[in-house]
């Protein structure tokens, strides 16, 4: 299984089996590929601010 | 005995810890703040009694009595059950806006015949229970209901200086959300007076309420990380971390309390230095709100016990800021919180 990230601020678990398709992120893609200024989906967070989970 | 409608009349030395009781006037009659309430303890049911009133019109059906089904008439001996059988509490409602703000607090805050010391005592001690209460069932509605009650609590600190020092020295230091959550509660509106003084810039009450609730987002937090006896590990600890934007969240959901004081329960992490959280804001990027609570919240955490760590006292708790931590707080604030907390007597 590939590795999830977790926002260090709100506790919003990127899982790319699930992707953020609401976002633009198809299920499958996986964290190194997700484009740097994405920001989390829940609180806003850069993806400087997630942690591997 | 008399029954009218779902109301019955008895007398004054019939009643009983349990009953629920309707006074027959307004609130100028009587020493209490509510008509309508449940007789919680033989304190304030001596009080009750001492009114003077000839009749007291008791709702059985909101009575939780020991030994009787709610719908009988009490007799001569049920003042022998003066006190409220503990297991009968088991079926007692959540908490909700009708019975989340002690009876005792309102009274107490509203009663000015009080001396200051034995006032501060009774506000300190119930407002912990206000919070208690409410960090177990923060609904909007409750959110709601105890924000009016810390208005309160904040117009007594702000108008009644020897009551509010007071509450400042009495301050107990245990590890309960509840307890630290009212100690930097007066704490920071101590600060915020002695800051703002009489500007009306400042809506100190939003700003009380915001101090009052800064660690709400506690509640959100998984018990075993809350009640770990030691310290964190790295998952817990990014996991406590949140604390702050999931109260800011829950408040902002709950449209309780305004955008600026939202900002307090979101900064009271931040660091003047950056190496706070969340966000490791700058110094000019934190709100003052968010650094008065900052500080208040590293102080009172010095104070307390933790199960790893002993208490300081005050003078110790200033020391180590000033030596250790003084890049986490803004220079200026600091200086006037050490001139606010070392001219308490202690």
């Amino acid at each position: 299984m590939e590795q999830k990230y977790q926002c260090d601020i709100c506790d919003y678990v990127y899982d790319p089996a699930v992707g953020c398709p609401e976002e633009g992120i198809p299920p499958g893609t996986l964290w190194e590929d997700i484009p740097d200024d994405w920001v989390c989906p829940e609180c806003g967070a850069p993806k400087s601010l997630f942690s591997p989970e | 005995m008399t029954q009218t409608r779902d109301l019955t009349s008895i007398t004054p030395g019939n009643l009983q810890v349990g009953m629920y009781v309707v006074l027959p006037s307004g609130w100028l009659d009587h020493p209490f703040l509510r008509n309508q309430f449940q007789i919680k303890d033989p304190d304030q049911l001596k009080k009750l009694q001492d009114c003077g009133f000839e009749n007291v019109r008791v709702d059985l059906k909101r009575s939780k009595l020991p030994k009787r089904p709610a719908e009988d008439a009490p007799t001569e001996s049920a003042n022998e059950a003066a006190v409220l059988d503990p297991k009968l509490c088991d079926d007692l409602p959540q908490w909700n806006p009708d019975n989340l703000v002690p009876e005792q607090l309102l009274e107490s805050l509203h009663d000015k015949k009080i001396p200051p010391e034995q006032r501060s005592k009774a506000v300190y001690s119930h407002s912990r229970e206000l919070m208690n209460r409410l960090l177990e069932s923060p609904t909007a509605e409750n959110l709601k209901a105890s924000k009016q009650a810390i208005s309160s609590v904040t117009d007594l600190i702000l108008s009644d200086d020897a009551t509010a020092i007071n509450m400042l020295r009495i301050t107990d230091h245990d590890f309960y959300t509840y307890t630290h959550s009212v100690n930097v509660g007066v704490t920071s509106i101590m600060v915020a007076k002695a800051l703002f003084g009489q500007s009306d810039r400042h809506d100190m009450h939003e700003l009380g309420a915001g101090f009052f609730l800064h660690d709400l987002g506690k509640v959100n937090i998984r018990q075993e990380v809350i009640n770990k006896p030691g310290r964190l590990d790295d998952t817990e600890m990014r996991h406590m971390r949140t604390h702050p934007y999931k109260g800011f969240k829950l408040l902002e959901k709950s449209g309780q309390l305004s955008e600026e004081s939202r900002i307090i329960i979101l900064q009271h992490h931040e660091r003047a230095d950056g190496s706070g959280y969340p966000k490791q804001l700058h110094d000019r990027e934190i709100h003052i709100y968010g650094k008065i609570c900052c500080i208040a919240d590293v102080y009172d955490a010095l104070t307390a016990e933790r199960s790893y760590k002993k208490a300081l006292q005050p003078f110790e708790a200033l020391k180590l800021m000033k030596a250790q931590m003084a890049d986490h707080f803004n220079k200026e604030l600091f200086e006037r919180f050490v001139m606010l907390m070392g001219g308490i007597p202690r």
